[in-house]
């Protein structure tokens, strides 16, 4: 009888590991969006925070009236808002996760724990982005809407890409951490800025390149563009390999 | 566990390497030559203040600095290396070492920030600049200090030690950065002090070998008393367990008896041998049995 | 371990042998040996600490012992966890549900991960657990007990051999705990059961086998025919107040 059963759950669970997992990833993924449509948690939260930080940042450059002044450090201004919204929203991304033991229940299945690492890393790569692109429009008008901006201003997109990539990545490694700690949403942040901190270094340093778009630093930009995405490689395997050992007793 | 022979030589190794250390600076203010803008050859601009080439005695920060910082990138290593001793292990023994050497990094750490500090507000005119390497290293001291924090913020033992190993390799990964940043990034000030071409002469280059060598027996010596302070309280700990253990034991009797009792009424036909351990069935069943039994 | 119970009439479907789980110098289990025949209803009694949980948790893959051998329905539960995981089945006293995901779509993602999902056997759970009615519904919007029958469902998706159920009565009211009892008896049929719990009286009566673990170890295992109810609850009681240090 355990013979019979046993070739029963091979067939049933056959397909090969790939294809397999290329579903779970989907079903994941799927999962996370359809809740998240629903209650928009995430993104309604993340982009009213963004704006308060705009808020924020209206005070702080009340008394600079050129605008030139702004876009020559429009860059950290921009990478600190992506940063501290990120923060916000990796928080919050594993709370339906963990409020009833959803985590276990999806561990309990033959899933590649690498197969979850991926597919919370890309819902959370979503939202983060839909948010940008909401957020990073509402920056220009409130803060460049009068200055000339370069022609380069649009390569912007790149690091913003890469560097949202990266964010997703490592804060989707940390937050599994922190979600069952005391103080979460501090550890996440005590956590996650270091760790970041190279990433966003070098993210700064394209934005700003592209923001003022002066001849002959297009290669800085460059450079800073390929050192984020080299981070993102290195972090995201580290992370990859790792998340294993966060998830599994 | 903790202790071992190798025990025997670490005061030994911590004299030795002060002894080492105190050469170095000796040697440092008397024999070694200074240095006339060796790292920094003309006037530099450095947050508004003109900087020229009056290094002179501020160099002489360097046979101390630059030790201490390679040891604790050194030390930032074990860190990571135990992390991934535990994680493969799941070695109670590897958390501890891990945690042991992220307590020895911070203190070599703060130490590099203080002397390097100095050396800037010196050299450079200024205590802080964000340069690159300046940066990472900050960085790295961040997150140590981190890593201490999620430690305090998990009580569950095996989740802590998984989560602190997994986040030790994490945050190794920016030691090689800030190491080797000062060669990435050409807008570094920071000195590159390693390389092929800097031909240190023999005055210089021994005292800071010696300062090297000390440092990396202090920190080692430093690891080893740590750990051993460690030990012992985890060693108190299981007296502590041994002692409620023994508690239990006195109850051996009574519990042996309830059990025979039930067997004699034919109540539990399997009972297994570790059921007579009396460290199983206690306390409160030596309370009430014997009377039921009279 | 496997390969001694091949091929015999009734093969086992929890073998453990000397199973230890240990983080520093507190074990969490202490050399445990189980041995559950197929078809059977094991209650796992005993105080706060003593390793039940971490016990059940090792059945359900979801942490490894340090030492020891396990086989679960005849596979080494060491070598292929992942062959075995589709086999086993969860009912914890979480429920493991998305409260912002209908009862259906809570069914359907769990099914996904575990193979093509089939719409008429999650028909057939809805009505089994008789949330058929209102399968459009968030899981948010409902009451514990029917939250905790939706949670059977979902550990019957992949049609397990082997139920863990760990404390499924806390957090029930008296008729929904009784509905739970009705439930589980619905799908006894050809599956294992291990269970977790603190309510004597209800596991007692429940099981086919009974088992008393106290400071990670088994105290007695026994089938509850060759067991007198009065004496178990002694040794029980006895038990329990030992407690843990």
């Amino acid at each position: 009888m355990s013979r019979i059963e046993n070739e029963r759950v091979c067939a049933k669970g056959s397909g090969g590991r790939a294809p397999r997992a290329l579903a779970q990833y989907r079903a994941l993924l799927a999962k996370d969006v359809r809740q998240e449509l629903r209650t928009r948690e995430m993104l309604t939260s993340m982009g009213v925070y963004a704006l308060l930080v705009l808020t924020i940042y209206g005070a702080a450059l009340a008394q600079v009236g050129d605008k030139l002044q702004v876009v020559s450090f429009a860059g950290g201004l921009l990478w600190a808002l992506v940063i501290f919204t990120s923060l916000l929203g990796l928080n919050r991304s594993f709370g339906h996760e963990t409020e009833s033991g959803c985590l276990e229940g999806i561990l309990l299945a033959p899933v590649d724990r690498a197969v979850i690492f991926l597919a919370k890393a890309t819902s959370n790569l979503l939202f983060l982005l839909a948010v940008e692109v909401v957020v990073v429009p509402l920056f220009f008008l409130f803060f460049l809407s009068g200055a000339e901006l370069a022609a380069t201003t649009p390569l912007i997109a790149v690091p913003l890409l890469v560097g949202t990539v990266g964010v997703a990545g490592v804060g989707t490694l940390l937050s599994t951490m922190t979600i069952e700690t005391r103080g979460r949403d501090v550890l996440l942040a005590i956590l996650f800025i270091p760790v970041a901190f190279p990433l966003l270094y070098a993210c700064v340093s394209a934005t700003t390149c592209a923001f003022l778009g002066v001849e002959g630093t297009m290669g800085t930009f460059w450079t800073s563009c390929g050192v984020a995405l080299v981070y993102d490689v290195v972090m995201i395997a580290a992370a990859w390999g790792l998340y294993e050992f966060v998830v599994d007793a | 566990m903790v202790q071992s022979k190798a025990d025997r030589l670490v005061p030994l190794l911590l004299l030795l390497g002060a002894v080492l250390t105190a050469v170095d600076v000796v040697w440092t203010f008397t024999l070694a030559p200074l240095v006339q803008g060796a790292q920094l050859s003309e006037p530099v601009v450095i947050a508004g203040q003109m900087v020229t080439t009056k290094l002179l005695l501020s160099q002489k920060i360097f046979y101390l600095h630059v030790p201490v910082a390679i040891a604790s990138f050194v030390v930032m290593a074990f860190l990571a290396y135990y992390g991934v001793r535990f994680l493969m292990t799941k070695d109670r023994a590897y958390d501890l070492r891990a945690y042991v050497a992220a307590q020895v990094a911070l203190v070599f750490i703060v130490a590099t920030m203080i002397s390097g500090d100095l050396w800037t507000c010196f050299e450079w005119g200024v205590w802080w600049v964000w340069e690159p390497r300046l940066t990472t290293y900050f960085i790295l001291m961040l997150l140590v200090i981190g890593y201490f924090i999620l430690r305090n913020a998990i009580d569950d033992p095996e989740k802590r030690a998984r989560f602190c190993a997994v986040f030790g390799i994490i945050a190794f990964i920016d030691a090689p950065i800030s190491f080797f940043i000062t060669r990435l990034v050409p807008s570094s000030i920071h000195p590159v002090v390693f390389r092929t071409d800097s031909g240190l002469p023999p005055m210089m280059l021994i005292p800071f070998l010696l300062g090297l060598f000390g440092m990396l027996m202090i920190g080692f010596a430093l690891y080893r008393y740590a750990l051993r302070v460690h030990g012992d309280a985890q060693a108190v700990e299981e007296l502590k367990e041994q002692l409620e253990e023994l508690d239990a034991r006195a109850n051996e009797r009574a519990a042996a008896a309830a059990l025979e009792r039930l067997s004699a009424r034919h109540a539990v036909e399997v009972v297994r041998e570790a059921a007579c351990d009396a460290s199983a069935v206690a306390a409160r069943a030596d309370d009430e049995n014997p009377s039921k039994e009279d | 371990m496997a390969s001694a119970h091949d091929g015999s009439a009734a093969p086992l479907a929890v073998s453990a042998r000397g199973l230890v789980k240990q983080f520093g110098r507190r074990r969490g289990l202490d050399g445990v040996d189980l041995e559950v025949p197929s078809g059977a209803f094991l209650s796992i009694f005993g105080p706060n600490g003593a390793g039940k949980t971490t016990l059940l948790r090792m059945l359900a893959l979801l942490s490894r012992p340090t030492r020891g051998e396990l086989s679960l329905l005849g596979v080494d539960a060491l070598e292929e966890p992942d062959s075995l995981r589709s086999r086993i089945g969860l009912i914890s006293h979480k429920p493991m549900l998305y409260g912002d995901l209908t009862a259906r779509e809570n069914l359907r993602f769990f099914a996904s991960l575990y193979g093509d999902v089939d719409e008429a056997r999650i028909d057939e759970l809805l009505r089994l657990v008789e949330l058929d009615h209102r399968c459009n519904d968030c899981a948010r919007t409902f009451s514990r007990g029917m939250q905790q029958r939706l949670s059977i469902a979902r550990a019957l998706v992949n049609d397990p051999e082997l139920v863990l159920l760990d404390e499924p009565y806390s957090g029930l009211d008296p008729h929904a705990a009784e509905l739970f009892d009705e439930l589980i008896g619905r799908v006894r049929d050809g599956r294992t059961f291990v269970m977790v719990s603190h309510d004597l009286e209800k596991g007692f009566a429940m099981c086919s086998h009974a088992l008393i673990l106290a400071r990670g170890r088994v105290v007695v295992c026994a089938e509850k025919e060759r067991v007198d109810a009065a004496a178990f609850r002694d040794l029980y009681l006895a038990t329990v107040g030992t407690g843990v240090s």
